[in-house]
């Protein structure tokens, strides 16, 4: 087992690698950091652009730009003043990738790293919940709609996972604004806020962020619900007629002991799968709805740098998803061996 | 009887009384919600955020302070004078302001903040608007001394309009370390209570302030207690605040505002964009937009009015020269000689230049803010025998694009307070820094450096600059866009500020705010 597990971790080196170096070529590729201060309606001159571009670490080219990403330029002298000479008593500000430093944001010049640590804590009150919930509605109303197959309720529920499944997060977020935060509002009722974290100037109590989390929440559980229910559903109903269920009837066991053991136990694997693969992007918070909802996660983090070149930032953003997607696939994979005896996790690492 | 008749009349006058005494009583006090989409840092040296700058200039003040005609009121200085070769400015400051933490300020703080503004390893984006200035030096406490490189007329201009050249607190900046931006101490109307992170910005009344311009009636602290900066990014969620009134200001769409307007407890207000117009702009240097023929062609072919009713919804103005009409110096003459709508000419000067069996080219257009715009502009283009290619490109990309002469006709605008944007927009030593049209013309660059160099007939050159950019077809201007905030009416006693001066549409000195 732990032979398994190193075997994967030294395989998810390389793939990391590859994964950062085509990162950092695309992000090289989307635009000038300092074109932006332009169309903001304050320009610096050409000498002020190149003076800008040589404090960024800009000028230079871009695998020694990756290099310094990576592993710092602390270890050598910079030119500073742009004479193409180096300058003996400056060392590079870096330290790198590898010793946990991301580079500073080119617009806040903090640290990238501090950056997304203010935000991954938001995204994590946001995207924990709502998982929790979208999990517990698919697996009840999924066991509900199999139980219940073709009945008028499984009916119902199918179509409506449907149709919530289709459609798009800004329409259900608009719409949950516009029913429980201004029409229970306008009807004299308790309402939800519009939007944000906190009210601002108010004490930061777990009531004052319930009641701005349950909008946003329940928006994106619904849809995750709904995809995952139709999981559910089928894949309960398959091994309602597996062989091993009838033989489970047959031996007499109760009703209740046959679902959540031989029934239950087996249908979670494909939502496991199905779970291990989406988690990784919880991470990355959820874009559009943390912008409609004003919610200070990684989604309006990763939005606010794209918008602004802010590529250390973007950067630090995409690695993490990357070196999510790889534990929780050995996550994944390890749960796995826990649902079913038969997955054996061999010391092998193909 | 009698007795009952006088008391239900006190009971009514005393109902009166009570129903018009939120208005009396909110005197001072109340918390006042904004709606931003962004926010960066507090430090404007480094910022390039529009609302992180109107909120510092809520916290501090300027020397100078320029009303909505255009005149610039002593603020922290009570008065200045220039030498005679305009190479030398000396302010004389006031002595009684002090920073959020007690301490007197200083015409060295000023020297401080200029310094570090200016220098190279500040790397600000502002410094290129404030490059004439060579240094500053404190004479004593309250005097002043701005040395220029070149004499720069429209100096007071840049040191009232956006706030950036306010005192920063220097022992502050560097107790604040890596947290400055995040933390601030200025001399302004309102204290920084807290930078929640994506969250929102709070600011409270500084009840020392005393410092106020003259052309609000309350140079006193300000009313209202707290303002909130809420940071919102989406404008459907902002529109829902508004609504329901969670959100006192905010900058809304045009295509919103007939809506927004039906609702009794709300006020939009109209300002309206000032600099160089969204504009087409050729790439000179390359044929066959180094034929003036051609420049004008594309300026007839556009049906400026159908464009504002289209794309602004018929909130705008159809323009003709360079520089909105909303900017001092604009030359009204350029109505007259401009190229109006005229399909016919635009098909005859094709002809004239060879391209009677019409021209292709490709149409660079920055996305999201002009993809209508320039979809229907390929509609008018096509009118008139011209294949427009359109190319979207983003932010990101599209100065670079410019700068680098990447294209062959594009659409870009940009924010200018004053008419010197002309000198820097269009000089051929811009080439690179702006100048996206890339004309090397020494007739225009005699006008424009005569428009620095002699300040007694400075108008009279503005106005040739802009003939000469006209006659030449440099550009081709579009439209001037408005635009709106919403204001909740609980807010009462602004000074409206259409320039939009430091970001917000209103001066606040004189408001209040009722409670809900």
């Amino acid at each position: 087992m732990l032979k398994y597990i190193a075997g994967r971790i030294i395989q998810a080196i390389p793939l990391l690698f590859i994964i950062s170096v085509i990162l950092f070529a695309i992000m090289n590729s989307i635009g000038d950091p300092l074109a932006i201060q332009l169309s903001q309606g304050r320009p610096p001159t050409g000498e002020e652009r190149l003076r800008m571009r040589r404090r960024m670490g800009l000028d230079q080219p871009i695998y020694l730009q990756y290099i310094y990403w990576m592993i710092g330029n602390d270890w050598t002298y910079i030119d500073a003043d742009g004479d193409g000479d180096t300058d003996e008593n400056i060392r590079g500000p870096r330290k790198g990738v590898l010793r946990a430093d991301l580079g500073r944001s080119l617009i806040t010049k903090q640290f990238a790293q501090v950056r997304i640590m203010e935000r991954l804590p938001n995204t994590l009150i946001l995207m924990i919940p709502m998982y929790i919930l979208a999990i517990t509605m698919a697996l009840v109303l999924g066991a509900i709609s199999a139980l219940r197959q073709y009945s008028a309720l499984d009916n119902l529920l199918t179509t409506a996972a449907f149709v919530f499944y289709s459609m798009p997060i800004f329409f259900i977020s608009l719409g949950m604004i516009f029913i429980f935060a201004i029409g229970l509002r306008n009807w004299g009722l308790p309402h939800t806020p519009i939007a944000g974290m906190f009210e601002p100037g108010e004490p930061k109590t777990l009531t004052n962020l319930i009641r701005h989390l349950i909008l946003p929440a329940s928006s994106l559980a619904i849809i995750y619900a709904a995809a995952y229910m139709r999981y559910v559903r089928s894949s309960i109903l398959e091994a309602m007629n597996a062989d091993y269920v009838r033989t489970a009837y047959a031996k007499g066991l109760a009703k209740r002991r046959i679902f959540a053991i031989h029934i239950l136990k087996n249908a979670a694997l494909p939502l496991v799968t199905i779970v291990g693969l989406d988690l990784p992007f919880v991470l990355g918070g959820a874009v559009i709805t943390e912008s409609i909802f004003a919610w200070p996660g990684m989604g309006l983090l990763f939005i606010e740098s794209l918008t602004r070149s802010d590529y250390p930032v973007l950067m630090g953003i995409l690695m993490l998803i990357a070196v999510a997607v790889v534990v929780l696939q050995l996550l994944t994979d390890l749960v796995y061996s826990l649902l079913d005896p038969r997955v054996a996790l061999m010391g092998q690492t193909g | 009887m009698y007795k009952k008749t006088l008391l239900t009349l006190g009971i009514l006058l005393l109902i009166t009384l009570l129903s018009l005494s939120p208005l009396a009583a909110q005197e001072e006090g109340g918390t006042m919600t904004f709606a931003i989409s962004s926010f960066d840092t507090l430090d404007i040296h480094v910022s390039g955020d529009g609302n992180a700058m109107g909120i510092a200039w809520l916290l501090g003040a300027t020397l100078v302070a320029r009303d909505n005609e255009v005149n610039y009121h002593p603020w922290l200085a009570t008065s200045w004078e220039t030498s005679e070769d305009g190479m030398l400015w000396t302010f004389h400051l006031r002595d009684d302001v002090t920073f959020h933490d007690g301490r007197s300020l200083t015409a060295e703080d000023f020297v401080w903040s200029i310094t570090r503004l200016l220098a190279p390893e500040t790397a600000s984006p502002q410094s290129g608007r404030l490059r004439s200035i060579s240094h500053a030096v404190a004479v004593d406490d309250t005097t002043l001394e701005v040395h220029m490189n070149d004499p720069f007329p429209l100096l007071l201009e840049h040191l009232s309009n956006t706030g950036v050249v306010q005192p920063y607190h220097p022992e502050f900046y560097e107790e604040a370390g890596d947290q400055f931006g995040r933390e601030f101490v200025g001399v302004g109307p309102y204290v920084l209570e807290e930078v929640a992170t994506g969250e929102s910005v709070t600011l409270v009344r500084n009840p020392d302030y005393n410092w106020g311009p003259p052309f609000v009636m309350n140079q006193g602290p300000y009313h209202i207690e707290r303002l909130e900066f809420v940071i919102i990014p989406e404008p459907s969620t902002v529109l829902a605040g508004l609504e329901t009134g969670e959100i006192d200001y905010a900058a809304v769409q045009a295509s919103d505002v007939a809506y927004l307007r039906t609702l009794d407890h709300l006020t939009v207000l109209e300002g309206s964009f000032q600099g160089m117009l969204p504009a087409l702009h050729f790439n000179m240097s390359k044929a066959p937009f180094d034929d003036i023929r051609v420049r004008q062609a594309l300026n007839h072919a556009l049906d400026r009015q159908l464009l504002v009713d289209v794309i602004l919804e018929g909130h705008g103005r159809p323009q003709y020269g360079p520089i909105s009409s909303t900017i001092g110096g604009y030359w009204e003459g350029v109505e007259e000689i401009g190229y109006h709508y005229d399909p016919e000419r635009a098909r005859e000067l094709l002809a004239e230049a060879g391209f009677a069996d019409g021209l292709e080219l490709e149409f660079k257009c920055l996305t999201p803010t002009f993809n209508t715009l320039c979809e229907v502009i390929q509609q008018l283009f096509g009118d008139v025998g011209i294949t427009a290619n359109i190319v979207l490109v983003d932010a990101s990309v599209v100065f670079g694009d410019a700068l680098a002469g990447n294209y062959d006709v594009m659409t870009l605008g940009y924010g200018a307070s004053e008419s010197d944007i002309l000198y820097r927009w269009f000089h051929t030593s811009r080439m690179g820094a702006l100048n996206p049209s890339r004309a090397a013309d020494s007739e225009l660059d005699r006008i424009l450096d005569n428009t620095r160099k002699d300040i007694a007939n400075r108008d009279m050159w503005v106005n040739e600059a802009q003939r000469h950019l006209v006659e030449q077809a440099y550009v081709a201007p579009i439209y001037r866009s408005v635009n709106f905030v919403a204001v909740n009416n609980r807010v009462q006693g602004y000074l409206e500020n259409p320039a939009n001066l430091a970001t917000w549409a209103a001066f606040f000195n004189d408001a209040t705010i009722a409670s809900e």
